[in-house]
């Protein structure tokens, strides 16, 4: 008797709870939707990969996402690009693309390793002598939707 | 010589070595300037914060005198065919006069900024409001009206003068309206100065009579529902103060609605509107008159946050002309309105943007605003206010920080709505850097964002015959400061995407208000 008055005390705090929480709180997941823009051409696809994490970052060093949470390859109207991640969990990414304009799928370096293809990371930070770090290009997502505009570097 | 704006170059002539060196790191550092014809590059730094600095938006109090000629700005991206019209805003834009060194954002003498929307093309123009504060001030090269934070440099013989009719200030900074075919520019004292929309030439000041003895009124009047009369809220401040609701017709006759007393006023920025109420949210930033008159303190260095006092609601019967309700809340702060609705069972529901103290007007002294030090955003917040009960019930809404709510106002103003969008700040962000629309009806958002830009105020601007509460588009103006310019942003309402952008052959400083008018029957 004792345990059934006591769950139904729990159940009715819990329902109160859940009815004063405001509905921000319920979803924990958004969508990002990531616009790239100042692309040279319409040629190829933008390939745009999501991290979530600094080891995941540093281990894609072919630069094609390999390690990324989610990644997606995108075509290209207007030199603009839109790309969008949905189900994304409330968090801290580093968004990181390329204009595959060959679609070979593979970020080409030249001398010292210089990108010969256009690329941008979040923040539209650039590195010294490589990508920037995971924090200089993390943002912080916990939104239902966030359109983050993105231009292209190495143009 | 490159002429790149984002960058100085410096006359430093690289020898070889520096120039293999830029070389190799042209495309990790910064792009490195080619001179032709055999010249050597010239070394050069970035004088603009990079992109990724979110502390970057101290260029948006820099005072900007020049003014723009009417022309055709570059637009990319593609504009709606219906959307016609004109955007015009007021941005404090001097912050020096002489050797007066203005000391709040709310202090810049202003400018009025028009953007023009004709067949798929953007006009943009500005001109120096020529108020009295303007061109007394240019003359003697001193601040000469008192300002929100600036007190006026004064003569004896104009100290003297100035107990007896104090030089209260016409700049109108912060807002723009429309009295009948009038169009005004509006501070928070009740002098209104009008000006042409479509050459933003001054005309001179609008008199409303008869004169209601008003102090200060706020720069956020409503439309009433005719679409031609200006409500709004005063105070007057003397040995016996009041709140007055008053409306301004047409012909610019003004009529008191209702005088509420008042021992010591609060500072009041907006207030809100429905079918038959007017609602005052007086927070316990106050005001003793008789230290107003004595002190020979700025204007809002007189008021002093009362943390003992409980905020107020002061709800008035437009019909009845009088107090109905007065309901005392936890102490908190706001500048703007949302938006208020009555309800079934005279129930009245009043969103706004609160803070938990008036700290966001110490944060937006220039001082602060130019130290990049983090400004502290808003909250939006919902009270369900029973009018009979004299008691609210307090409601988060989003847990953005933000500021400068705009809805649908045409259609949703006085009335249940589910639409706003505001500029707010990103995690880590010292000022506004994006822009929201917040569902009311679930709680979910969507933002735009640009890393290193600045946005202002987002200005709904309803699709002609359209329905849906946000079909529409949102303008506002972008402070990009590693481009050194702004630009004009135009964004889908529903989904926040960017349909176009317009670059400005400048950087336009942070401004406050704007609205969109129609240009019917206007030649462009």
């Amino acid at each position: 008797m004792k345990i059934k008055s006591l769950s139904t005390a729990l159940c009715t705090l819990l329902s109160v709870l859940s009815l004063s929480l405001p509905a921000f709180a319920a979803g924990e997941t958004g969508r990002l939707v990531v616009q790239i823009a100042g692309l040279r051409n319409d040629a190829g696809v933008v390939r745009v990969a999501l991290f979530n994490n600094e080891g995941d970052y540093k281990a894609d060093k072919d630069n094609v996402g390999d390690h990324a949470f989610k990644k997606d390859a995108v075509s290209i109207k207007d030199k603009q690009a839109v790309c969008t991640f949905s189900d994304v969990p409330y968090g801290d990414y580093v968004v990181k693309f390329f204009h595959d304009e060959d679609n070979s799928g593979k970020f080409v370096t030249g001398t010292f390793g210089i990108p010969k293809v256009e690329y941008g990371f979040s923040n539209n930070v650039k590195g010294l002598m490589g990508p920037p770090s995971y924090d200089k290009a993390r943002l912080s997502f916990h939104q239902s939707e966030l359109i983050l505009h993105l231009n292209s570097l190495n143009k | 010589m490159p002429t790149d704006s984002k960058k100085i170059y410096l006359p430093i002539k690289a020898d070889r070595i520096s120039a293999v060196i830029g070389l190799f790191w042209r495309n990790f550092l910064v792009p490195f300037p080619f001179v032709a014809d055999g010249q050597f590059p010239e070394v050069f730094v970035q004088a603009v914060p990079s992109s990724f600095d979110k502390t970057s938006y101290g260029l948006g109090w820099q005072s900007q005198s020049q003014e723009l000629a009417r022309q055709l700005l570059p637009v990319q991206g593609t504009l709606p065919a219906w959307l016609r019209g004109r955007l015009v805003r007021t941005v404090p834009s001097l912050f020096e006069i002489g050797q007066t060194k203005l000391t709040h954002w709310f202090d810049g003498l202003a400018s009025l900024y028009a953007l023009e929307f004709a067949q798929n093309e953007i006009y943009c123009q500005s001109r120096l409001l020529a108020s009295q504060a303007y061109q007394q001030s240019l003359r003697s090269q001193k601040l000469t009206t008192a300002e929100f934070a600036t007190n006026p440099c004064l003569s004896l013989a104009e100290r003297i003068q100035a107990m007896v009719t104090p030089p209260l200030t016409d700049n109108g900074n912060v807002n723009v309206a429309r009295v009948g075919s009038h169009c005004i520019a509006l501070t928070e004292i009740p002098k209104f100065v009008e000006f042409n929309p479509s050459t933003l030439e001054t005309i001179g000041r609008l008199k409303c009579t008869p004169a209601l003895g008003l102090t200060t009124a706020t720069a956020h009047p409503h439309i009433d529902s005719t679409g031609n009369v200006l409500i709004n809220v005063g105070t007057r401040l003397g040995p016996r103060c009041s709140y007055v609701v008053y409306e301004i017709l047409p012909d610019a006759r003004q009529r008191q609605i209702a005088a509420i007393a008042v021992d010591k006023p609060g500072y009041i920025h907006s207030f809100a509107l429905t079918d038959n109420y007017v609602t005052i949210v007086e927070s316990p930033l106050v005001v003793n008159a008789i230290e107003l008159l004595l002190s020979g303190k700025p204007y809002i260095e007189n008021f002093h946050w009362q943390p003992d006092r409980d905020a107020r609601i002061l709800i008035v019967h437009r019909g009845q002309r009088r107090l109905v309700s007065t309901v005392s809340v936890p102490a908190f702060f706001s500048f703007h309105h949302v938006n208020a609705f009555e309800q079934a069972g005279g129930d009245l529901v009043l969103d706004l943007v609160a803070y938990p103290d008036a700290g966001i007007v110490q944060a937006l002294y220039l001082a602060h605003l130019r130290s990049n030090q983090s400004v502290p955003g808003g909250q939006l917040v919902r009270y369900n206010i029973k009018i009979a009960d004299q008691a609210a019930e307090r409601t988060l809404l989003s847990p953005q920080e933000l500021e400068l709510p705009r809805i649908n106002y045409t259609s949703r103003n006085k009335n249940p709505y589910h639409q706003v969008w505001c500029a707010s700040k990103s995690t880590g962000a010292g000022f506004l850097d994006q822009l929201i629309k917040i569902d009311l009806s679930n709680g979910s958002d969507k933002i735009w964002m640009e890393p290193g830009c600045f946005p202002g105020e987002p200005v709904f601007v309803g699709e002609p015959g359209a329905t849906g509460e946000d079909r529409g588009v949102v303008l506002s103006l972008v402070l990009e400061p590693a481009a050194g310019r702004s630009f004009l942003l135009i964004l889908d309402a529903q989904s926040m995407h960017e349909l176009a952008r317009a670059p400005l052959p400048v950087p336009v400083p942070f401004g406050f208000h704007g609205q969109f008018w129609s240009i019917e029957g206007e030649k462009l």
